[in-house]
């Protein structure tokens, strides 16, 4: 495993803030332990509105970081605070935070509508609101047609989705999501993904857990990487990988003459090794200067008329990112 | 939106209600808490097939009665001559089958189970994830409990109290309710049943959240009530039996070896019980404060 990278601010905008202005999910030196096993330890993490992705392998901390954040739990050292409020003051923070459980288990014998209307009267709204918020939200995990059905006879996504409705049904401002898309088929972990990149784009803090890195990649604004109960890495995923000095850059180039492109990057230096693409439009590199790598290819482009079809960044993703830091263990691609 | 109340005075809420509906402050949004955990808990506990084992052992004592109530004695004579006789019998029945047994196990497998249930069923987590005061939680399960039993055992009190004028027929039955000693009596069973409900309901609420299995402290407090005659005036005043037994209208003997002591007055045994209950459930909010939910212990 690589040595650690944070890259995001540990500036104590948030616990420091008045209640009002705190707009954060903190965690300032949070540990837990199970008597003698680590669950996560000395976590330091400021999460901003969007969609930020919790990734590691199963038993790295993930349950344990979200129950924390949730109040599930209480830390065995350290503070946390989200938007300003502690987890001591439950009937102040779950009116703000929805959290989807992995938990696959129901209050015995009740509908799906009973399920979201007996949740809602508990946070104390009145009969109207309560008809009204829980059919908004079984109508955003479409599941109005199955609501009188009892939750047991449910298959694994309609579980899944009932438990997301349950979630958001308050209209909270910070979800917590562990697992959300497991058990959902590929027609509801669009709809769902969709779900979440509304909710982000709302303003609320979208937190999720996951293993399955290209979903991750394609939705997350942010990511953590956590393993065996230490925060790996932190932020947005370009910056987290440019973070790992160790693993080369690798890019990926589609052009009209790759050999050109191949000679001139030797030429200067700017590349550790160059693979040809067999059908002769493209190659792939690998750079420890990607700066000037960049350079280089405007120079070709400008000054020696090379035509580009593309060129990015080839290993800026989860997946490599999650490879680099923590391994192949425990990540579904 | 805003909120209104003591919620408003949060900056944090006034900033995230935008919205959403407005809620009570207070005691008004306490009260809407409580009475949808109650509902929770007896949609729960009353209905569904679960229901009819507890129905089945509430109606105990009304088969019980049912069975005296068509025996005859060998000469053909029913078995109670008289109402006095009647009264007498169902003294014994309500301090013996009612009180000790039908209340004291209903109340055990009832609010044992309000808390350590919800673990059990891996669904406490949605309570705990409810904006909802620990103490709200705590006292909205009571309050469900509390009604489930006295609900069943009200029932089966005054069901098995009527059944036992069968023999006599309904005007000398309305005559010993309405201005006879039946009336009075029937009364006080009942305040009897709804105190034990109160007091073994929140002792019993309290092992559910402290022990994985509550089952055998559960029979330490039977030991304790069943033997309290045997104990010294200090120690009989720690349980529950004891402030019950000055409110029966027709005590029994407790036999040669019985320690002696003074009954509480009716107002001693009322606010005695109501004390060790307020006082047993402010502890359970306490524990409640520092629950984490660890299914995988349970």
């Amino acid at each position: 495993m690589s040595a650690g990278v944070q890259t995001a601010s540990r500036a104590g905008g948030g616990t420091d803030a008045p209640h009002g202005a705190a707009v954060s999910i903190v965690m300032r030196n949070v540990s837990k332990f199970y008597g003698e096993v680590l669950g996560v330890n000395r976590v330091d993490l400021e999460i901003e509105p969007g969609i930020t992705s919790l990734v590691g392998p199963n038993g790295s901390g993930k349950t344990t970081l979200m129950n924390l954040v949730s109040g599930l739990i209480r830390p065995s050292e350290g503070e946390i605070s989200v938007l300003g409020i502690g987890p001591r003051e439950p009937e102040l923070l779950f009116r703000e935070v929805g959290y989807c459980t992995q938990f696959d288990s129901f209050p015995r014998g009740v509908t799906g509508r009973q399920f979201i209307r007996g949740f809602l009267r508990l946070h104390g709204y009145a009969a109207p609101d309560v008809e009204r918020m829980a059919e908004a939200a079984l109508h955003k995990v479409d599941l109005v047609a199955a609501a009188d059905r009892k939750v047991a006879g449910y298959s694994k996504g309609m579980r899944q989705r009932i438990k997301l409705a349950q979630a958001i049904a308050h209209d909270p401002k910070v979800l917590v999501l562990d697992e959300p898309l497991n058990g959902l088929d590929p027609m509801a972990r669009a709809e769902i993904i969709g779900l979440f990149q509304e909710q982000a784009r709302q303003g609320l803090h979208v937190l999720i857990s996951s293993h399955i890195l290209h979903e991750v990649d394609m939705i997350s604004d942010r990511v953590i990487l956590i393993s065996n109960g230490y925060i790996v890495a932190e932020g947005e995923i370009r910056g987290v990988r440019s973070e790992v000095k160790e693993h080369d850059l690798q890019i990926l180039v589609r052009c009209s003459d790759p050999k050109r492109v191949a000679t001139a990057v030797f030429e200067r230096d700017s590349a550790t090794e160059v693979l040809m693409h067999d059908d002769g439009g493209g190659l792939h590199l690998r750079t420890r200067d990607p700066d000037r790598f960049y350079d280089l290819m405007s120079t070709l482009v400008l000054d020696e008329g090379l035509e580009i079809e593309s060129v990015g960044p080839a290993d800026d993703n989860v997946q490599a990112v999650y490879q680099y830091l923590v391994g192949n263990e425990g990540a579904s691609t | 939106m805003s909120q209104s109340g003591e919620m408003s005075a949060h900056p944090a809420l006034g900033a995230a209600a935008t919205g959403r509906p407005d809620l009570p402050g207070g005691f008004t949004l306490w009260l809407r808490q409580v009475l949808a955990l109650a509902r929770l808990d007896l949609r729960k506990s009353l209905f569904g097939r679960r229901a009819l084992l507890v129905y089945a052992f509430a109606a105990l004592p009304v088969f019980v009665v049912m069975v005296l109530g068509v025996v005859k004695r060998p000469g053909g004579d029913p078995l109670f001559g008289t109402i006095g006789d009647a009264h007498n019998a169902y003294a014994m029945i309500f301090q013996t089958l009612v009180l000790r047994g039908v209340v004291f196990f209903g109340c055990v497998g009832i609010f044992t189970n309000l808390f350590r249930g919800e673990v059990l069923d891996r669904s406490l987590h949605y309570l705990l994830l409810s904006p909802l005061r620990r103490e709200v939680l705590v006292l909205g399960k009571y309050v469900a409990g509390w009604t489930i039993t006295a609900t069943l055992f009200v029932s089966t009190t005054v069901i098995s109290f009527v059944l036992l004028y069968l023999p006599f027929g309904v005007s000398r039955t309305m005559e010993d309710l309405t201005g006879g000693p039946g009336g009075a009596q029937l009364f006080a069973y009942v305040s009897v049943v709804l105190l034990a409900c109160l007091g073994y309901g929140s002792v019993f609420l309290i092992l559910g959240l402290v022990f994985r299995n509550p089952i055998l402290p559960a029979f330490i407090v039977l030991g304790w009530e069943a033997l309290h005659f045997l104990l010294p005036p200090m120690l009989k005043k720690i349980s529950v039996i004891h402030y019950l037994k000055s409110l029966i209208p027709l005590p029994m003997s407790e036999g040669p070896f019985a320690v002696v002591a003074e009954p509480p007055a009716v107002w001693v045994s009322v606010l005695g019980l109501l004390l060790l209950t307020a006082a047993v459930l402010v502890a359970s909010s306490f524990f409640v404060r520092r629950f984490e939910v660890r299914y995988g212990e349970d």
